[in-house]
């Protein structure tokens, strides 16, 4: 029968288009502002001098140092998006090599596993139910890792990735002479000029002036991906809850293809994977389901680097993007068509929830070792 | 391929929509079980459409769990109380269909109706209840707490002839109210231990399947 509660509960959700064209207004100004914060952050760096900068990032030209670096930043920015967003910017202002990024690219990938493990063990008193997500969860800590192990050492003996963003950026830019005419470029630079004109009548020293660009570069790319995330979670609610319930029974290139749009309309693999967990916990979604909506998340949340690249002149910025995205994809080429090989971070997954259940500590002990501990280590002792 | 990004929508009306068709399988079968308990139809005419149609709304409760649990994980907090309505109405939509079914049992089982007055009396309960059971889905549709509250009313009053023709055949000095007596306290034990049976599947079988152990072992269920 209908309560009262239930019938106030159940107000018409649907936005309006009024809403959805604000919205959208919204989007476009807060991608404008996170390509301006991109900007900033480049000229702020700049504005330090080489040598703080060397100082600075002194032992990411180790890759395994470069490669914890990047999980680390994702784990405290709790976004890949920012960490990713933040290197193409580095890249682009000539602080970081494409080489030296790419392991970082990769760690940020590792780091963002984390949230959807967090989100986790919020079912840990619930033994079955914590089985499963925690089994969802790790297979995509499993994946990423798995990825890395494989292509990490393949990009080091041969920079194949690296050749191949620069042959492809060669077709929107000047590979050869290091330019990238980005079509927002104009646009871009304007609104960083205003404020770097601002920054600019601040008294004090040059490199004062420096640092506060790239405080503001920072903590704008930081505000406006959260906004965008926000913003959009409301726009693409409906379309995702359909594309999820399509998902529901089926595995395979659909549920790439769910999580690769879902992952762009919201800019945050956190996101599009968090909201698998509740799912894969009651046991609706099954792992095997669940898995390429994951992987298609690593792909989706490529975008990014690739519009932040929109901000950088120099096309080093849209290579290690390019980089980003196709790391992502040769993860998926490898193990997703092979069905052994596709059941390897489901089976890994599997082993370490069955362990999770019996000992719960574990699970902290999991989280803290592989995202902080082990990553912060590598880092002190390779500097 | 692309349907799913075209059609306009939340997840919430498809759960209104599926519930819509529930009650409408509802009532066909409580029809179905009421034409041969009351109005005199061969029971094994009928068996095979009330058990698929029976079936139908076990799948569809099933259905609707799965649907809220994706709505509830996408759009968080906000639309819980109406998640959580829905889980519950869904039970009880799919408990008609049950016992509706369980009335067609008797039938298969006794074979013939009850005479006289009491099968006038069953009959007019049947032309009342059959309506109301659709007349329920357009009334949470609606939205309307004055329709809600006759219907209320109306329920009331049914359920209390009901429990008013139980007490006056159980006080009766024929044969048959000892024999029935027995079987509505056996009905009242099975439905005790269903119930038991329900919170502790809980905790082996994944939501979609809570209520239905017998159809997936535990582990199936678990992702082994």
């Amino acid at each position: 029968m209908s309560s009262p509660a239930g019938a106030a509960a159940r107000a018409p959700r649907d936005l309006s288009t009024d809403e959805r064209i604000i919205r959208l207004l919204l989007l476009l100004v807060l991608l404008y502002l996170f390509l301006v914060a991109v900007d900033l952050l480049g000229a702020g760096i700049a504005g330090l001098g080489e040598e703080f900068t060397d100082r600075l990032f002194r032992g990411v030209g180790n890759p395994l140092s470069a490669l914890c670096v990047g999980v680390l930043a994702t784990v405290l920015a709790q976004s890949s998006s920012v960490t990713t967003a933040t290197i193409v910017g580095l890249v682009g202002a000539g602080v970081l090599g494409v080489g030296d990024a790419v392991p970082m690219i990769m760690g940020a990938n590792i780091g963002t596993t984390v949230t959807n493990t967090l989100a986790s063990v919020g079912s840990i008193r619930r033994p079955e139910e914590f089985r499963r997500a925690f089994a969802g969860a790790t297979m995509h800590d499993f994946f990423n890792l798995a990825s890395v192990a494989i292509l990490l050492p393949i990009e080091l003996a041969t920079g194949i990735m690296g050749r191949l963003a620069v042959v492809l950026s060669d077709v929107v830019g000047d590979a050869a002479g290091g330019e990238f005419n980005s079509p927002v470029r104009g646009a871009v630079a304007a609104g960083a000029g205003l404020v770097e004109s601002a920054v600019a009548a601040v008294p004090g020293p040059m490199r004062l002036g420096a640092l506060l660009l790239l405080a503001a570069g920072l903590g704008l790319i930081f505000a406006t991906l959260v906004a965008i995330t926000k913003n959009m979670r409301v726009v693409v609610a409906g379309p995702a809850e359909r594309s999820l319930n399509a998902v529901l029974g089926r595995s395979g290139v659909l549920g790439i293809l769910v999580g690769t749009i879902l992952t762009v309309s919201v800019q945050s693999s956190s996101i599009s994977t968090s909201l698998l967990i509740p799912m894969i916990a009651a046991g609706v979604l099954r792992l095997e389901n669940a898995y390429p909506v994951t992987l298609g998340a690593n792909v989706g949340t490529t975008i990014t680097a690739l519009l932040a690249a929109l901000a950088i002149p120099q096309i080093a910025g849209l290579q290690i993007a390019l980089v980003h995205l196709l790391f992502n994809v040769a993860g998926i080429l490898i193990f997703y068509p092979v069905p052994y090989l596709r059941r390897l971070p489901l089976r890994a997954a599997r082993a370490v929830a069955d362990h999770a259940v019996t000992r719960r500590t574990m699970v902290f002990v999991y989280i803290i070792l592989v995202f902080v501990v082990a990553p912060l280590s590598v880092i002190v002792i390779t500097r | 391929m692309f349907k799913w990004l075209r059609t306009g929508g939340d997840g919430l009306a498809e759960v209104e929509e599926t519930f819509a068709g529930m009650l409408a399988d509802d009532r066909h079968v409580f029809d179905l079980a009421m034409s041969a308990r009351v109005g005199g139809a061969d029971p094994t005419t009928l068996a095979d459409a009330l058990n698929r149609t029976e079936e139908r709304t076990d799948e569809a409760e099933r259905r609707i769990r799965r649907l809220v649990l994706v709505h509830a994980s996408v759009h968080g907090a906000s639309d819980i109380p109406a998640c959580l309505m829905y889980m519950s109405i869904a039970k009880d939509a799919e408990r008609i269909a049950d016992l509706a079914k369980n009335i067609f049992g008797i039938a298969d089982t006794v074979g013939t109706p009850p005479g006289g007055a009491l099968r006038e009396d069953l009959a007019r309960l049947w032309d009342t209840i059959s309506p109301m059971i659709t007349e329920a889905g357009s009334i949470l549709a609606e939205d309307d707490r004055r329709v809600a509250q006759t219907f209320v009313e109306v329920a009331r009053d049914l359920q209390e002839h009901a429990r008013q023709q139980i007490d006056a055949l159980l006080r009766s000095p024929d044969e048959v109210p000892q024999a029935a007596a027995t079987v509505l306290t056996y009905r009242h034990l099975g439905r005790i231990v269903a119930n038991l049976l329900n919170i502790v599947s809980a905790v082996i079988m994944p939501l979609d399947r809570l209520d239905y152990p017998g159809e997936s072992s535990a582990a199936d269920a678990t992702d082994e």
